[in-house]
């Protein structure tokens, strides 16, 4: 079924600043993407350590509890509470999977790219999705992530898999993490 | 891949309250009538006919009779759902009553799926975004969990209300049209019309649910080139749908209709012209765009557009582009008809460089 190459944790302190983020981000790439919101920072941050591990037609999923909560206030506070225009580039990050669209520019990935809002429970359908692909042979590899920024948290997992003869009793992140390499 | 079944096509839009509606619109040719959106900006808007119940309801009632027309129950079914906007418009409706913004009004997206959780019992619910492209990743992502055996049927339920930070948005990027004519490929387009749609479909790998269309294969893929737009040289497309053809195992002489994406904006009409052009030559198959229709439906335009096709198809010619000899693209200026078994691919494109180009069949 899967062969569990690589996987990854961060947990940070929920009031850490979108600054300080882009600086822990800065000292590992040489160039920054600009205009991302805060979990594309959480996202990039999840995936950086997968850079060349990866082949470029890999597929990337995405699963977050909730969207860019800075960057919908943003948006409900600029368009709706000031009766403004929004920033074309928080409008556009509030419509699309931005993050795992800025994940797979700087993992170089031109694969099937996914976004799902989960919170409680990502890891089943995160799996699923990856499963469904490598079964089918749409992609050689995967790239998992799972973002969490509400209750006053910060902090995702990843994982890389590859199809393989493991069988996970669950789909979870803890049967990855602990899966014979 | 194995080709699964589309059936029970349900959609209300601009052209209707139903999918026999806005068939019957859409077979003559009549073009929606655009209304200014209700917010300060007043651009042109295509509105689906005027409901008064409240959104949840409306997808909830949506669900049932999706249920109820294919004689499942969701506990049968995976729900994919597809849209780029949820409920946020429930938000703006709280503030432009007064309530304050506050961080604790952003809903959760299981606080989305948990409406659903408490009326239905499907075997499991998920929320797909990918922008534009979001319906059409649920049906293939639907498709190939079919065929991976993990569920046996799934629900499509695609849907965009109304919004003022999605009418406001485009409107930022100046993407929006101010005069109300909707011509994808037309050389003097000014821009996309947006449209509400509340749209559903089952997904069954058994021809048991009356289809009316076969999926037989897709692809789907991210385009790193910038977050608005695909390569405007048309790589990236042609790519797209050449991995779709090999996914299929379907050649490009065996296409008998091209469903364009066709914003009407000009990155993408000449991405999309590029791309077709590399990839059939002066082979292009008939051209169909259904935008102007629809208006341009975002993350449910992969079902709202094929809703409306399939469905038209069974009974109808399809009517011609009015301006096919200004257009920019080889349109035809007769009706189209195609054959039961016939190939038809359609494109889906959005932000985030989302790219998808779907292969089906007429059942």
């Amino acid at each position: 079924m899967f062969s569990v190459i690589q996987h990854y944790e961060l947990e940070l302190d929920a009031n850490i600043s979108d600054k300080a983020l882009k600086q822990m981000l800065g000292q590992q790439l040489a160039k920054m993407p600009r205009r991302m919101d805060r979990l594309a920072l959480l996202t990039l941050l999840l995936a950086v350590p997968f850079r060349g591990q990866l082949a470029s037609n890999s597929g990337i999923y995405l699963a977050a509890d909730y969207p860019s909560l800075g960057n919908m206030h943003s948006l409900l506070d600029t368009v709706i509470v000031q009766q403004q225009l929004p920033k074309p580039f928080e409008f556009i990050n509030s419509v699309s999977n931005a993050a795992s669209f800025y994940a797979a520019q700087m993992l170089a990935l031109d694969g099937p790219n996914v976004f799902i809002g989960a919170g409680k429970e990502p890891w089943q359908p995160l799996t699923e999705l990856a499963f469904a692909d490598l079964q089918c042979h749409i992609v050689p590899e995967v790239l998992l992530i799972r973002c969490l920024q509400g209750k006053n948290q910060l902090c995702g997992q990843a994982v890389h898999l590859r199809s393989g003869h493991w069988q996970p009793t669950h789909w979870q992140f803890s049967d990855f993490a602990t899966a014979p390499r | 891949m194995i080709p699964v079944y589309l059936s029970q096509f349900h959609l209300c839009s601009a052209l209707g309250a139903n999918l026999a509606q806005a068939v019957g619109r859409y077979a003559k040719g009549e073009l929606p009538l655009p209304a200014p959106s209700l917010d300060r900006l007043q651009l042109p808007y295509l509105a689906a006919p005027a409901d008064k119940l409240p959104l949840r309801t409306r997808l909830h009632n949506l669900i049932d009779d999706t249920l109820n027309s294919a004689n499942l129950t969701a506990a049968e079914c995976l729900l994919l759902v597809a849209s780029t906007g949820l409920d946020v418009c429930l938000i703006e409706q709280k503030l432009q009553q007064g309530a304050p913004l506050d961080m604790a009004l952003l809903p959760s997206f299981d606080s989305f799926s948990e409406q659903f959780d408490g009326r239905f019992n499907f075997a499991a619910i998920r929320l797909l975004n990918t922008a534009c492209t979001s319906a059409a990743n649920a049906l293939l992502y639907g498709q190939r969990m079919l065929q991976a055996g993990l569920y046996r049927h799934v629900l499509v339920l695609a849907f965009e209300p109304p919004g003022q930070i999605t009418l406001s948005g485009f409107n930022a990027l100046e993407l929006a049209s101010r005069s109300g004519q909707y011509r994808p490929f037309h050389p003097q387009r000014d821009g996309l019309l947006l449209g509400e749609v509340y749209a559903a479909a089952i997904l069954s790998a058994k021809a048991d649910k009356a289809p009316i269309a076969e999926l037989i294969g897709g692809y789907s893929a991210c385009d790193t080139y910038n977050i608005t737009t695909t390569a405007e040289d048309g790589s990236h497309i042609a790519k797209v749908m050449q991995l779709a053809l090999q996914q299929a195992a379907v050649s490009i002489e065996d296409i008998a209709l091209l469903k364009l994406h066709g914003t009407a904006t000009l990155a993408n009409d000449t991405a999309e012209q590029n791309g077709v052009l590399r990839l059939f030559g002066t082979n292009i198959p008939p051209l169909v765009v259904l935008k102007p229709y629809l208006g341009h439906t975002l993350g449910a335009c992969g079902l709202s557009e094929l809703a409306l096709l399939f469905a038209t198809l069974q009974q109808h010619t399809l009517p011609p582009l009015s301006y096919a000899k200004d257009a920019s693209l080889p349109f035809s200026d007769t009706e189209l008809s195609v054959e039961p078994k016939a190939i038809v691919m359609a494109n889906f494109f959005g932000f985030g460089g989302n790219n998808a180009s779907l292969l089906l069949r007429k059942y």
